[in-house]
């Protein structure tokens, strides 16, 4: 009869009969022995079986494994292994890097910079367009009629200032894109604004808080007003050669081609340069 | 051919590191028999086993500037069991059929002829050896390649636990918890075989319809 040990105590009998485990692990084991009967007729059974194996002899190589010179060779084509396992690899990390480019917050940062040339780009043409102590007004986020600029307007909706002027000073307008708008891509991108005739500097009369909040007046609200001729090409946002797309598409074929080559030459490699 | 030199491991190692082939095989012929009797008793196919112990060898060999110290048995034999397990994987992944039928018996004879060709064997001991050898590889055969691998390293090769451990790069601990466990196995599997094994090794008590509750 096969005494029914767990595992724990199979492992200890194991250990005991190698001479292995801490003093006083044997001791707990031999204590154990003692008490239980079943338990020595188990330890009994598994020197009996190691004996069995290592009763069993050892078999004769059945021929020279000395080497030589030609079964060292590493094939000529692994080099190329190499190179494509290592092409697959960099077109991975690279796709992985452009897909967290793409839709993580680092995105924005590129918004900022976008913003801020728009900005820079909308000062100079103000100082071109207008003189010295004329008012002007901006409206950022763009107007309805014009739709959007590449992905569409953010910033803070209908944000306008007004500069007022003293004495007979006239305001004008200018138009200009909306604050965190990117400005490189987009497939909606408007023809610039440009007009052979004068720029209308249209009064607007203060109403109440309108000008503190830069709303303009109701009236002229949802109209295209037409820029001056001096007025050069409003920042048209730039379209990439390449959009990120199509990298992503390119790099996802590069990589893919390049691991299943490299997997084709790995199942020609020979064993032992296979091994770990 | 000169005089032979004493073995030295050390000496030798040396050598092979600077692209000295001729003693990296003396190294090869102490341990050929190991490690296709390692090779062997993991993928119990005697074809798949010089393959493999061939592979090892020149493995080791290539990447002998990997090899820092300390036993490089432990070392070796660990090239030879993975290339054993690669090889296990590699054939269930494509299971090779015989091309005509095997006759076990037949094979076993033209084995024995081979490996216990030992003029100092008796008869008797010839025919001990035989069916010790049955036993032994219908019971490893069915143990899961991993326990077959430490029981193989301790029990048949008189590793200590430390250098299989090192062999089969796994901790201490489920060293000893592979080996109880393949011990375990094989005491039930070499129970069955009863009064097939030979007198020696079988216990008090113990018949051929003996077998665990």
């Amino acid at each position: 009869m096969t005494a029914q040990l767990n595992q724990t105590q199979w492992e200890m009998l194991s250990a005991y009969l190698d001479g292995r485990g801490s003093r006083a692990e044997r001791k707990r084991t031999e204590t154990w022995l003692e008490r239980d009967a079943s338990a020595s007729e188990a330890l009994r059974a598994l020197e009996n079986t190691r004996a069995v194996l290592r009763a069993v002899r050892q078999r004769r190589a059945p021929r020279n494994f000395r080497l030589t010179t030609e079964m060292v060779k590493t094939p000529t084509w692994f080099p190329a292994f190499n190179i494509l396992r290592a092409s697959s690899a960099l077109a991975a990390v690279a796709l992985a890097a452009l897909l967290v480019a793409d839709y993580f917050p680092f995105v924005y940062l590129k918004d900022a910079q976008s913003a801020a040339a728009a900005v820079e780009m909308t000062t100079a043409t103000m100082q071109k367009t207008f003189e010295p102590g004329q008012a002007m007004i901006i409206t950022w986020g763009g107007m309805p009629a014009m739709g959007g600029y590449g992905k569409g307007g953010g910033g803070g909706g209908d944000a306008a200032v007004m500069g007022v002027g003293g004495g007979a000073a006239e305001p004008g307008v200018v138009v200009a894109p909306a604050l965190g708008a990117p400005m490189a891509e987009g497939p909606a991108i408007q023809p610039p604004l440009q007009s052979t005739r004068a720029a209308e500097i249209v009064p607007t009369p203060l109403e109440g808080f309108e000008p503190l909040l830069g709303v303009r007046p109701a009236a002229e609200r949802g109209k295209i007003i037409a820029a001056s001729a001096e007025l050069t090409t409003l920042h048209q946002p730039k379209t990439s050669p390449i959009s990120n797309s199509s990298f992503i598409i390119l790099l996802v074929g590069v990589a893919f081609s390049c691991a299943l080559a490299a997997w084709l030459l790995y199942r020609r490699l020979p064993a032992w340069l296979r091994v770990r | 051919m000169g005089q032979e030199h004493p073995y030295n491991e050390e000496t030798l190692l040396s050598a092979a590191r600077q692209g000295d082939m001729d003693a990296f095989n003396q190294i090869v012929l102490a341990y050929q028999d190991q490690v296709f009797n390692v090779a062997y008793r993991i993928v119990l196919d005697e074809d798949a086993a010089s393959d493999a112990a061939q592979n090892a060898f020149i493995a080791a060999y290539r990447k002998l500037h990997f090899f820092q110290g300390g036993s490089f048995r432990a070392w070796l034999l660990r090239i030879t069991t993975n290339l054993c397990l690669d090889e296990l994987r590699r054939l269930k992944r494509h299971p090779v059929q015989p091309l005509e039928p095997t006759d076990a018996q037949g094979e076993e004879d033209m084995e024995n002829a081979r490996w216990l060709a030992d003029p100092q064997a008796s008869p008797e001991e010839r025919v001990m050896q035989r069916e010790l050898e049955n036993a032994v590889r219908h019971c490893v055969e069915e143990l899961p390649a991993d326990f077959r691998t430490v029981v193989v390293l301790v029990d048949m090769q008189g590793m200590d636990y430390e250098e299989t451990a090192s062999a089969v790069g796994k901790p201490l601990g489920t060293v000893k918890s592979r080996l109880a466990r393949a011990r375990e196995r094989l005491q039930d599997c070499l129970r069955g075989f009863g009064e097939l094994l030979p007198s020696a090794f079988r216990l008090k008590g113990e018949g051929r319809n003996d077998s665990t509750a």
